[in-house]
């Protein structure tokens, strides 16, 4: 596995990326999910994912919804009108941050 | 690509449920906005580990718990006073909570403080320090029956969140200052609104006023939980 603390600064924007890919999606969701799009190299811990999750929803970048689903109570995370300019600023910062590494790690390598 | 979440076939009963739901209980995690995730994430990755790797439900939920202790382990703060225990996730959802109020509320109180001192002194303003010291002692006093009455509605409202508990733990102590440095009956805290004697008048009294705002957010926020999952017509005395 990956060193999870070159992805540890990245986790708001992973979170607030998939939620604008997916509509609305739920905790456990995006721990799967975010398994599979980097085949289990990145694993995001309940500890990690949760609290995450209550900071995007307190910054007002995040809304609840929820719904029963299988005999219990599901909680559905929405991105808000801030939260999808965010999502696009939090991109737009990762991406230069990759470049530079980029600029730094591997000059010939290019992220086009 | 698919995510490996199972879609069909495997589901959790009722009573596996209702096993989770007392470890929950066990684990002392009432606050319903944070038990029905935990319960929802426990339960998903139970079916899922029961479905791949062709577990008996009780060895799946045995994994689970030992996945959770770290999260769930008891744990108090300084932020919140060491005599305030629980699970580890609800103390530092409190805690992060209870931060942003102070750094809030102090931030106001500084640029409020300042706005107010410079204006008087500017246009030499001559407080009427006594209408003023009336005023604000009623306020006080307002907002410390209000406190309790909000406490009270809380409570009986039949449902644990963790703005109820920060409330419970934070917002109930803080509400005695409003007695204590209540201007109608302590001279101390008359004389020192007076600008030119000291600024800790001002800046004590700002705190104070804009700290209890967060009171009423408190409660605000509890309810906007309630309302969210009373609509899914769940008892939530159980919870």
């Amino acid at each position: 596995m990956a060193n999870s603390k070159l992805y540890k600064g990245s986790l708001n924007t992973i979170i607030l990326k998939l939620l604008d890919e997916k509509g609305k999606m739920y905790g456990y969701e995006i721990t799967q999910k975010v398994k599979d799009l980097t085949k289990g190299e990145l694993q995001i811990t309940e500890g990690a994912l949760y609290p995450a999750l209550h900071k995007l929803e307190a910054e007002g970048l995040l809304v609840v919804e929820v719904a029963k689903v299988d005999n219990r109570l599901r909680k559905y995370y929405k991105l808000t009108k801030e939260g999808e300019k965010e999502t696009a600023n939090k991109l737009a910062e990762l991406e230069d941050f990759i470049r530079s590494m980029q600029h730094l790690v591997n000059p010939k390598w290019n992220i086009q | 690509m698919e995510y490996s979440i199972s879609t069909e076939n495997m589901k959790l009963n009722p009573k596996q449920i209702l096993q989770i739901e007392k470890h929950l209980d066990f684990k002392e995690l009432v606050q319903v906005d944070l038990r029905s995730e935990v319960l929802d994430h426990m339960a998903s990755n139970i079916e899922n580990t029961i479905q791949r790797d062709n577990l008996e439900f009780n060895e799946a939920f045995n994994a689970e718990i030992k996945l959770w202790n770290e999260d769930l382990k008891e744990y108090s703060s300084s932020w919140l006073g060491y005599a305030w225990v629980g699970p580890k996730l609800l103390m530092q959802k409190c805690v992060k909570e209870v931060k942003r109020m102070y750094l809030f509320s102090i931030c106001l109180t500084a640029m409020l403080s300042a706005i107010g001192i410079q204006l008087t002194k500017v246009l030499k303003m001559e407080l009427p320090t006594s209408a003023i010291s009336n005023v604000l002692g009623i306020i006080y006093l307002l907002s410390f029956v209000l406190t309790g009455i909000g406490f009270y509605k809380m409570k009986v409202s039949k449902i644990q969140t963790t703005y109820r508990h920060i409330y419970k733990i934070n917002t109930i102590g803080f509400s005695f200052m409003y007695l204590a440095f209540n201007p109608l009956w302590s001279d101390s805290f008359r004389t020192s609104l007076y600008v030119e004697d000291t600024f800790f008048g001002v800046l004590l009294h700002s705190f104070v006023l804009i700290f209890g705002y967060h009171s009423w957010r408190l409660y605000c926020k509890h309810f906007d939980v309630k309302k969210g999952f009373s609509s899914m017509r769940i008892s939530c005395e159980t919870i």
